[in-house]
């Protein structure tokens, strides 16, 4: 168990691996504290609500983890400081350090409300922040450790209507390639920072999240499952890799926009437009989880049934090749 | 070569008490006591990462490491008493104590008849699980243990083992499985931290939760992947839960 001397490493064994989450009490924090806790990992949980996290330890321990629970909001770093020191304290040594914290608002940029705009800057930027501040400093000092930050594919294609959370998402890619830059310069090549930029993912994010567009914001197609980030997160800890794309359209997404920008900005105006918001169903202006968390006790998918339209997709995917080679294999034997 | 630093030799408990001393002079003390067989050899890796902060003190009970012991086998209360003789002729008294395995029993009898020289206790690998008092048992236990621990241990110990001598071996691991060191933790009243191996097979999880329970002021820690000789297998890992558990005394003592 001994910290390896600060020499190249290349990831680690997933087993016995101490990980802190921030955001565990929903979506995809939950999600990859369960894909760890069956892992054998030692987790540290936070989030905002108690009771949700004390059901994912609940859950943990069931997968066969351990896990602690110590609530904090991230946008109070010396409550994030002391997550890092509870760790410490319990398990002796931080491994991993996953920021999945955040919130969003959606509506006209003229028409949201200032403070859950800073808001939304302070939870998903700033929470981050004090994340990798607390991490880094532990990390650095084992000479070994991983950090990983979820971003978005909205970090590299922005959203009309989320200004708040593009901006915290491009940022956030931008501090963990600071971070990885200093860290390459500083020699600390045990030391690793991965960025995940997830696509729609069917998490409680849309449902709790703060809406003054007046319409209804629902998960927009193709949507994919907490659980396939999870995984995604348990590669990095074993092979961590710079950015990650999760999800075959945000990786065709990414790719594209890079050919063609203009044209997938545009695509991705008129997608949210047409699909991100509701046509039918109007919705009252409000703050959602921004200020106060949501009630319950969470859970790590939000009910747009990404599970079964993966496998819808699949299935219709598979039909179509094997309707392709049908029609080639009759058109030959002609 | 040892990287230890200059030993200190004590007249003490009726014999001539070795200890193995690293860190500064002007630090506060740290006393380590080593389990069954052992001696201060295996607290080095512990050592030389506490040493910027304190100085780490490893003594030789009587009959084992560099301290010659009398003739008969020391008991356990025989063990304790010498701690307590030679921590105060050294005037070390209150210095903070960091016991591993069988260790950990003779902090805990130190605290039945010399409490006042107690400072906050760190109990790792704390030995003998009340459901398994038995040869047949620990020695399983200790052999698939030995999995967890950290390449060249086992060198360090079978030299310690042969140094001590199978007669005195014998009769201390007699003395250890009937002490009953669940009716002795309850004296520790100084702030201690029980620290177990998450791969450890000596020390189940179950045998740690109950001591820390009957602690008075006792919290637990577990060290994921790591087996029972903590302070050579996870030193930096105890290292740092040492730390914290003397950061939180020192703030509400001074």
């Amino acid at each position: 168990m001994e910290p390896s001397p600060a020499g190249y490493f290349d990831g680690m064994r997933i087993k016995d691996r101490v990980v802190v989450v921030t955001g565990a009490s929903s979506g995809i924090g939950r999600a990859a504290a369960l894909a760890l806790a069956g892992h054998d990992c030692a987790l540290v949980l936070t989030a905002r609500r108690e009771g949700a996290l004390q059901q994912v330890a609940e859950e943990c321990t069931a997968r066969g983890g351990q896990a602690i629970v110590v609530p904090a909001d991230v946008t109070d770093a010396d409550a994030v400081q002391q997550v890092a020191r509870q760790a410490l304290d319990r398990f002796g040594r931080i491994d991993v350090w996953i920021n999945a914290a955040a919130v969003t608002v959606f509506g006209p940029f003229q028409d949201t409300p200032l403070q859950d705009f800073r808001r939304v800057v302070d939870v998903n930027l700033m929470g981050y922040v004090h994340g990798c501040r607390a991490a880094l400093a532990v990390l650095r000092e084992q000479g070994r450790g991983v950090l990983i930050n979820v971003s978005s594919i909205v970090g590299v294609i922005a959203q009309p209507y989320t200004p708040a959370y593009g901006t915290t998402k491009f940022a956030i890619r931008a501090l963990s390639t600071s971070l990885r830059q200093e860290l390459w310069l500083d020699g600390a090549r045990g030391v690793k920072v991965c960025t995940v930029l997830p696509a729609t993912i069917d998490t409680p994010l849309f449902q709790q999240a703060a809406n003054y567009t007046g319409r209804e914001v629902r998960a927009m197609p193709p949507v994919y499952t907490p659980e396939r980030v999870a995984h995604t997160i348990v590669s990095l800890v074993r092979r961590p890799r710079r950015e990650v794309v999760v999800g075959p359209m945000g990786r065709s997404l990414v790719l594209q926009s890079k050919f063609t920008p203009g044209f997938v900005e545009k695509l991705m105006a008129f997608q949210v437009h047409r699909r991100h918001l509701s046509r039918k169903h109007p919705a009252p202006a409000g703050s959602g989880n921004l200020h106060e968390p949501a009630a319950g006790t969470g859970s790590a998918r939000g009910g747009w049934h990404g599970g079964r339209r993966t496998a819808l997709r699949r299935t219709a995917t598979a039909a179509m090749l094997l309707g392709a080679a049908v029609a080639s294999a009759s058109r030959r034997q002609r | 070569m040892t990287g230890w630093g200059r030993p200190e030799f004590t007249a003490s408990a009726g014999t001539r008490v070795h200890a193995a001393v690293l860190g500064p002079a002007d630090a506060p003390d740290l006393v380590c006591v080593h389990g069954w067989g052992c001696s201060h050899r295996y607290f080095g890796p512990l050592a030389r990462r506490l040493s910027g902060r304190f100085r780490v003190v490893a003594v030789d009970l009587p009959g084992f490491g560099s301290t010659l012991g009398p003739a008969e086998p020391l008991d356990v209360r025989g063990l304790s008493t010498a701690l307590g003789d030679w921590m105060r002729a050294t005037g070390r008294g209150g210095a903070a104590l960091v016991g591993n395995s069988a260790g950990c029993q003779v902090i805990a009898d130190l605290a039945v008849h010399s409490p006042e020289l107690l400072g906050p206790v760190v109990l790792s690998g704390p030995s003998v699980d009340r459901r398994a008092r038995s040869y047949p048992r620990q020695f399983g236990r200790i052999l698939v243990d030995m999995r967890w621990e950290r390449v060249g241990l086992t060198r360090l110990l079978v030299r310690d083992y042969l140094r001590c001598g199978p007669r005195r071996l014998r009769a201390t691991a007699r003395f250890l499985l009937a002490d009953p060191v669940e009716r002795k933790l309850g004296h520790i009243r100084t702030p201690a931290v029980v620290v177990r191996g998450s791969r450890d097979t000596i020390v189940p999880r179950a045998w740690t939760r109950e001591c820390t329970a009957l602690l008075p002021q006792g919290y637990s820690a577990e060290i994921p992947g790591a087996g029972h000789i903590l302070n050579y297998s996870a030193p930096a890992e105890l290292a740092r839960i040492t730390c914290s558990l003397l950061d939180r005394t020192g703030s509400e003592d001074r």
